[in-house]
């Protein structure tokens, strides 16, 4: 386990499911956790609770991801809360859509691009200020950025949208000391995935897979945690595969 | 060397603990839904 006393940590997303494995991790690790949800006020209260009944700091924000100035928002209150720094920024909210290319409709779309890629960017650029030497962003991709798995072509092209960001914020915040990365889970048993609810969805899953089991958000979150902390100091611009070893 | 750093994103040349952080890291039960992964541990050289 990776420590990360002293740290202040903002997850998005931190719910449920990824993000809410994430941010425990953090929280084991040391940090203090800002857990932050778009609708799940009560999931994310259990969240923070858990974490504070643990010992350790939490506290919980509220900001609508899907909104033009939801990033905006919320980095004017976590500037509130922690002051002038921030050591890890966890961009996990994300909206999943199952569709085929037919069915997509132009509000699945733009609602998909707004919150799994314009609100990260704008996440970074305003919490920028504080962000600093140490610093560590962590995006979370997806298998499906790479490679084909179910009918969901948008949600697909926002994370390879992350990808993308990730080179290029690596790049740019490199010189100032900050590091960026991404993991990319593959199918994880969360609320977000209704693929891996059926038993065609999981059968599929396993045969694509290396290690013969479903993964769970508490696969992921650990590996949050690296990225997140100084074990990870020389790793910048990549994005880590966390999926079994799907698709090899 | 001065050149060699240059190429890295984050503007030095890196340390072999800063690979053993990785190597413990991915040997770890951390890392037990990864394999048959990379883990780039380069500062950046080769990802931008």
């Amino acid at each position: 386990m990776v420590n990360l006393s002293g740290k202040t940590a903002l997850v998005t997303g931190a719910s449920r499911g990824i993000g809410r494995a994430s941010a425990l991790a953090l929280a084991q690790g040391g940090a203090q956790v800002l857990v932050h949800y778009g609708r799940g006020k009560a999931e994310a209260e259990g969240v923070a609770a858990q974490i504070r009944n643990a010992g350790g700091r939490a506290e919980v924000v509220a900001s609508d991801l899907a909104a033009p100035d939801g990033a905006h928002n919320l980095a004017r209150q976590v500037r509130g809360i922690v002051g002038d720094r921030l050591d890890i920024l966890v961009a996990n909210a994300g909206v999943a859509k199952s569709a085929n290319i037919e069915d997509t409709t132009v509000e699945d779309f733009d609602r998909l691009f707004a919150v799994n890629v314009r609100a990260p960017f704008f996440l970074v650029q305003q919490t920028l200020p504080i962000l600093g030497k140490g610093s560590s962003i962590v995006f979370v991709s997806s298998l499906a950025a790479h490679a084909v798995v179910g009918t969901i072509a948008a949600y697909a092209a926002t994370k390879g949208a992350i990808d993308t960001l990730v080179k290029h914020f690596a790049a740019a915040l490199g010189p100032r000391g900050i590091r960026v990365n991404a993991v990319a889970p593959g199918v994880v048993d969360t609320d977000m995935s209704n693929f891996i609810k059926t038993e065609a969805g999981q059968k599929y899953t396993l045969a694509m897979q290396a290690i013969q089991r479903l993964a769970r958000p508490e696969d992921i979150g650990p590996v949050v945690a690296f990225l997140a902390s100084d074990d990870a100091r020389w790793i910048t611009g990549d994005t880590v595969r966390v999926d079994g070893g799907s698709k090899l | 060397m001065k050149a060699l750093a240059s190429t890295v994103v984050m503007g030095r040349l890196g340390r072999p603990q800063e690979i053993a952080k990785a190597v413990v890291f991915f040997a770890s039960d951390d890392a037990s839904f990864i394999t048959g992964a990379e883990l780039f541990v380069d500062g950046g050289a080769a990802q931008v």
